[in-house]
Formats: C-alpha cells, structure tokens, sequence
C-alpha cells in the first residue's frame, strides 16, 4: 500500500504544474474530471466536496481522473488536491453547469494555452522594452 | 514546482513574500540598462521551458533552468523569474497571485545562489563539463530544497508530501543538470561573452 501511494504521489507530482478541472452536468448527476496541464489524468488525486466550508464528500478521483456525483445541494465547492501544493477549486451552482464534450473541451483548452504562450512572450517583451526606457 | 493559491498558511506566505519583495526591489534597483536585454531573454526562457515536458520512463519532467538564468544575470533572476511567474499565472492558472511571491523564493532565490558559487575559485577549476553539469543540477536542489521546507514548515499535513517530493525530484534535478550542460557548452562555443568566463 505504501508503495502504490508513493508511486500516485510520484507520477502526479512529476505531472504536476497546473491542474484543470472539468464538471460537467448529465440529468443531475456531475461527471467531475481534473487533468494536468501534459493532458495526463490527475489520477487517484485527492477529491473534497463542499458546502458552505463544510466537507460533504472526501474521496480519490479513478484512475482516469474521474468522479461521478450526485449531489444533494445545489451550491457545492469542489476541491481536487494533487499534493505538493497542486490544487484546482471550483465553485458551482448545479443549474449553472453546462452540458459540454469532454473532447471539445479539452481541445479548446488546447487551443486557449498555445494563444495564451505567445501572448506572454509578447508581454514580456513589452515588460521589459518598457523598464528599458524607464531605465534610460 | 508552483504552489497553488491557498495551499500555504497566511504566516508563511506572508513572511517568504516580505523576502521576495525586498529581493525584487534591490534587483530592480540595480538592474542596469545594458543587461535588460539579457533578462528578458531569461524570462522568456523560463516561461517557456515550463512547457518543455521530457518523458522519463513512466513519467515526464519539466525544465525550469534556474542554475542557468542565474549565471547569466545574476541577482536580475528576481525581475526576469517575476515576469514570467505572473504571467503564467494570469495567462495559464500556474501557481497563484496570492503566492506569487513564494513561487518567485522558490525560483530565484537558487538561481542568485548559483551565481555566487559559480564564481567560487574552487568551482571555476572544475572540469567545464562538471560545473555546467552542476549549474543545472544544484539549481533545481535548491528550488526543490526551498519548496520543501516551505511546504513542511507551513502546514503539518504536508509533512510527508514535503520529503516525498525531494525524493522524486532527483530525477529533475539529474535532467536540469544535462540538460543546462549541453545548453551552457553550446552558449560558450557560439557566445562566450554572456557567460563571463
């Protein structure tokens, strides 16, 4: 057992940077999925479920980073640890989550982060062209 | 190696962010205008080396090239790792604003402690290969090392997450440290200058 946790902590820690997550809402039941920014699974990650601060659920996402619920409340908090001081939060009103394809979702993510890439390059550089006149 | 907004104790994020800050002020301060350039060149680096992701058996690491940044600009790492981690966090969710100035310790801390014992005289008489190596490797110790400690003396619920992660980093710290060798060997034979050798 010891070592299956340290092979988790492992293999999510060394994926580990930004981690997403993605809830999307079937006939009331919320298909949670959380992955990191590689597009891996944040697999046996941690999952907390809230209401108003309070714990409602403590559980392990599967081995595909998955998780269904059914929720008893409608305003939840959920809570997605990948330890080492990864954490994605969310939250959310059950009537206002939408019905989206994972995929499509995934794939415009995909699209949004190479966008957001080169318009950090092109703000570093206006950072810095600016400090350089500052500088003069 | 970015910690995610909420993840420390308000004393911690406050007292590592208060070092940061005054870091950030005397790099600003004694930024000069010649070396802009260089810096911006380093932040750009390590925006992007963030992405590169090298598979390694079963998992992939991500470089980060701190020995590297702090050999080349010095105490500047505080401006140059400043912009790129505010930018990953605006632009792509890394780390967090409210920990902004831990993640900036975490990174430019080792790199400015690189610099330093690049310059040692006993460093500078090891073989070209070694210290380059080193610059890589001891960069990301450091950064690990830091991020470590902070998680362990933070919360005690990170106690054993905390010693796990220096452990696994090896493998990070082993990759940075080829890695920043062949980088640092190609830079001195196409742009000896910027090394200061």
């Amino acid at each position: 057992m010891k070592y299956i946790f340290l092979f988790c902590l492992i293999f999510n820690f060394s994926y580990a940077h930004k981690i997403n997550l993605f809830v999307t809402n079937e006939n009331n039941t919320l298909e949670i999925y959380s992955y990191f920014a590689s597009g891996n699974p944040c697999k046996s990650c941690k999952l907390l479920i809230k209401n108003e601060d309070k714990i409602i659920l403590e559980d392990v996402l599967n081995e595909e980073g998955r998780y269904i619920y059914r929720p008893t409340v409608k305003a939840i908090e959920i809570v997605v640890d990948a330890s080492g001081g990864h954490i994605a939060k969310e939250k959310l009103v059950l009537e206002n989550i939408k019905q989206e394809n994972l995929q499509t979702h995934i794939k415009e993510e995909e699209n949004k982060k190479y966008f957001n890439i080169l318009l950090g390059l092109t703000l570093i550089f206006l950072v810095f062209l600016v400090l350089k006149k500052v500088k003069k | 190696m970015h910690i995610s907004d909420g993840v420390l104790g308000l004393e911690t994020t406050i007292i590592v962010s208060a070092v940061s800050a005054l870091a950030l002020f005397k790099a600003i301060k004694e930024l000069k205008n010649e070396d802009i350039s260089l810096t911006a060149v380093a932040s750009a680096m390590f925006f992007i080396a963030s992405f590169i992701h090298i598979p390694f058996g079963v998992t992939q690491i991500h470089l980060i090239l701190l020995g590297v940044i702090g050999i080349l600009i010095s105490w500047s790492s505080f401006v140059a790792i400043f912009v790129a981690l505010l930018l990953q966090a605006l632009l792509l969710g890394y780390g967090g604003i409210s920990s902004l100035g831990v993640n900036l310790f975490i990174m430019a801390a080792p790199a400015v402690i690189i610099y330093y014992l690049y310059n040692l005289q006993i460093v500078k008489k090891l073989n070209e290969k070694i210290k380059f190596f080193l610059v890589g490797f001891l960069g990301t110790f450091f950064a690990t090392l830091f991020l470590t400690l902070i998680l362990y003396f933070s919360k005690e619920e990170f106690n054993y997450a905390a010693f796990s992660i220096f452990s696994v980093n090896i493998i990070t710290m082993i990759i940075e440290g080829i890695v920043s060798m062949f980088l640092l060997l190609f830079i001195k034979k196409v742009y000896p200058k910027i090394l200061k050798v």
